[in-house]
């Protein structure tokens, strides 16, 4: 089976629209949610192949509280995660992240050529 | 060494000040009085012997008296008894005579002195009492040594007086004497006058002796069994000083049971020669006991006094410490944080109440500007709260919104949201390179937030030079090298490594290397290499540009600075990103420098080896 199906998991719905364009034109299968609930809803009902997911949602800490459920659900815990944020450069971001179960950290904005690299390193 | 207080110290010096004056006083106190009473002793001994002799002579003069009163009588019977005589004589010729004061006396004039009568001549006088007159010598262990057991002589006072006729001629000699053995009047008289008999716990305080040579012929010293010491004999070091060499000798001996202070003079015949000796001598425990008394009460009242001091020692010590003690306790509260508490002002010492002023007021002082410091920390954290905020929204909204617009603008640019016409295509290049522009832009401005604030966290680890910095930067700027028809060559050996913060490495990296892109010369070349001596790792990122004017090369690494060169000047860049630049690279502890070349410009910058 080929694995295509991307989960984008971020509440501004600009962001979505148009990681998913790019990705669906790639060839690629992106599945979207616009909050955390959502999210870890549609990765359990969808079994996406990788998920990317923004830290900073409706709460300031929803990003790494759904990338910690995920990890400790069975059903998904394998699915590669994908933390998607404009607060790298935030004073005390590294050592508030370094724990979280993720793959790897991107910084917005996102360059094109980054995201497309990322998901076929991890996918 | 736990430290002393303030008080003890003091208290200590004090003690020691005082054991030291008192250790001298009592010292010097006890020569002193040692010195005073030996002196006194030597003249009181001197001046008994003194008396002694002139008793003695005055003893010789009564004999003359007696005999000169009585030279009407011619019956020596009632002479002797009247004069206390134990013998008189009368002769007609000198050479008959054993006595030298007759023979001298047959030259005319009357004269008295001492003199021995030899065994014979005894005999003589005491033809039946003869034997009464023998002293047995005794045994004594520091006299000089002797064979004799007994004295056969005496020693005797005597007077002769010449009787001369009328043309001058010397008729006969009449002499008179009194023998000293075994008599003991004269001794105990000499006693009373001179020492009034007076006794210390049982001894007599003074003793009187006449030696006949070196024997006691008569005393009132007295021996272990309380008898006069008869017979017992002088110490060798006595005898030789006075019998033999005719000097006084004036010293403490030992006498029979006790230690004396004694004066030994000796006894000349009328011939000069020394044939006896006269002693006194005083008993040395008063002395010595007086000695000690006067010591006792010295070392009382020496005591007495250190003890006084020292407790004034402790009063003193604990008002001199006080204030410092109470400013010390005070200095300790407001290091503590209580700056309500005050030194109350105390004594007279005029330093001491300016110390207690002065701290005051620095108490004060501190405690305005604590509270000075606290408003303005306030201020501060105020200020880092909305500096936090500020860069949260920066991060958030506007690289959020930045992130949706990048996508699009890619999106529609590939044409992958369907074809554009040449117009649109040309003002989305436009947008895009914007675009680039203001990511950057943000990016640099969040990160030189960063560094002004000094937040730079160096999280060091180890990574591979090319793998994990240049490769990834030269990923990210080749399309837009390519745009420019431009080349990059990454000569970077694979196997290098480095410790560092790889983020901030990144950041440093990538602006020479958007630099070397921004303002290389189209179709030209950009050049990586690494080279690594000993310790120092240096980084070199060449480019074909316009080269960099020597006057210009200290204002490129400076905030908000720009170079204008023609043809340039359309190229856009904030002027932060080789000051950022900089700023990772020393903090890692290495430096940054530019060479301009013939054809371009290299960019250097050095770490060192992990």
């Amino acid at each position: 089976m080929i694995k295509n199906k991307i989960l984008i998991i971020d509440d501004d719905e600009d962001f979505l629209e148009a990681t998913a364009a790019l990705l669906q034109a790639k060839g690629y299968q992106p599945i979207c949610a616009s909050n955390g609930q959502d999210g870890f809803q549609m990765a359990k009902t969808d079994s996406p192949d990788l998920i990317f997911l923004d830290l900073v949602m409706a709460y300031e800490d929803e990003g790494a509280r759904i990338a910690e459920a995920m990890a400790s659900d069975g059903a998904i815990r394998d699915i590669p995660v994908i933390l998607v944020t404009g607060m790298k450069q935030k004073p005390g971001f590294k050592s508030q992240t370094v724990n979280l179960p993720v793959k790897a950290v991107l910084d917005k904005p996102v360059s094109p050529h980054e995201l497309l690299k990322t998901v076929r390193t991890y996918m | 060494m736990k430290p002393k207080t303030l008080k003890n110290t003091l208290l200590l010096s004090f003690l020691s000040v005082i054991f030291i004056l008192g250790s001298f006083t009592a010292i010097l106190g006890f020569y002193l009085i040692q010195d005073q009473i030996v002196a006194r002793i030597q003249k009181e001994v001197i001046d008994k012997s003194n008396s002694l002799s002139l008793l003695y002579e005055g003893e010789i003069n009564n004999i003359a008296q007696s005999l000169e009163l009585t030279s009407a009588i011619s019956d020596f019977t009632v002479v002797k008894k009247v004069a206390k005589l134990d013998y008189v004589y009368e002769v007609s010729s000198e050479e008959t005579s054993n006595s030298n004061i007759v023979r001298a006396a047959f030259k005319g004039k009357s004269i008295g002195g001492t003199r021995i009568i030899r065994e014979g001549e005894l005999k003589k006088i005491f033809p039946k009492s003869y034997s009464d007159y023998i002293t047995a010598i005794e045994y004594t262990p520091k006299a000089s040594p002797t064979s004799k057991k007994t004295l056969n002589s005496v020693i005797a006072l005597e007077y002769a007086q010449p009787v001369i006729s009328q043309n001058g001629e010397v008729l006969t000699v009449r002499y008179g004497g009194r023998i000293l053995n075994g008599d003991f009047k004269f001794v105990d008289k000499v006693n009373d006058i001179i020492f009034a008999r007076t006794q210390y716990k049982g001894k007599p305080i003074g003793t009187v002796t006449i030696f006949q040579d070196d024997v006691r012929v008569t005393t009132n010293v007295l021996n272990n069994e309380g008898k006069r010491a008869v017979g017992t004999r002088v110490s060798e070091e006595v005898y030789q000083e006075v019998l033999q060499r005719g000097e006084s000798w004036i010293n403490r001996a030992f006498v029979v049971t006790d230690w004396y202070l004694t004066a030994y003079r000796p006894i000349k015949n009328v011939e000069g020669k020394i044939i006896g000796i006269l002693y006194v001598g005083m008993l040395e425990k008063p002395l010595v006991d007086l000695r000690w008394h006067i010591f006792l009460i010295l070392f009382l009242v020496i005591s007495g006094t250190a003890f006084g001091s020292a407790v004034l020692s402790y009063f003193i010590a604990h008002h001199i410490a006080k204030p410092v003690t109470n400013m010390a306790s005070a200095a300790e509260k407001i290091s503590q944080g209580d700056f309500s508490y005050k030194v109350l002002k105390q004594g007279k010492v005029s330093e001491i109440i300016s110390l207690t002023t002065v701290f005051n007021s620095m108490a004060e002082r501190i405690q305005e500007r604590e509270k000075s410091l606290q408003t303005s920390n306030g201020k501060l954290e105020k200020l880092n709260k909305s500096y936090l905020d500020l860069v949260g929204f920066v991060s958030h909204e506007l690289k959020g919104i930045l992130s949706s617009i990048v996508l699009n603008v890619y999106n529609l640019n590939k044409n992958l949201l369907g074809p554009l016409n040449e117009a649109q295509q040309k003002a989305l290049n436009s947008i895009s390179r914007n675009l680039n522009y203001l990511s950057e832009t943000v990016k640099n401005f969040l990160n030189l937030s960063r560094i002004e604030k000094e937040e730079f966290e160096i999280k060091r680890s180890s990574i591979f030079l090319k793998k994990d910095v240049f490769d990834e930067a030269c990923e990210y700027f080749i399309r837009q090298a390519e745009e420019k028809n431009m080349q990059i060559e990454n000569n970077i050996d694979p196997e290098l490594t480095i410790e560092a913060d790889l983020s901030l490495i990144q950041i440093a990296v990538n602006n020479i290397l958007s630099n070397a892109v921004k303002y290389g010369r189209t179709g030209g070349k950009i050049i990586i290499s690494c080279k690594s001596e000993t310790e120092v790792i240096e980084c070199k990122i060449y480019n074909d540009a316009m080269p960099i004017e020597a006057a210009d090369i200290d204002k490129l690494f400076k905030k908000f600075s720009r170079l204008n060169y023609q043809g340039l000047d359309k190229v856009k860049g904030t002027g932060i990103g080789l000051f950022i630049t900089k700023e990772i690279i020393t903090r890692h502890g290495g430096s940054i420098w530019v060479e301009p070349q013939a054809t371009g410009n290299t960019f250097c910058f050095t770490f060192k080896r992990s």
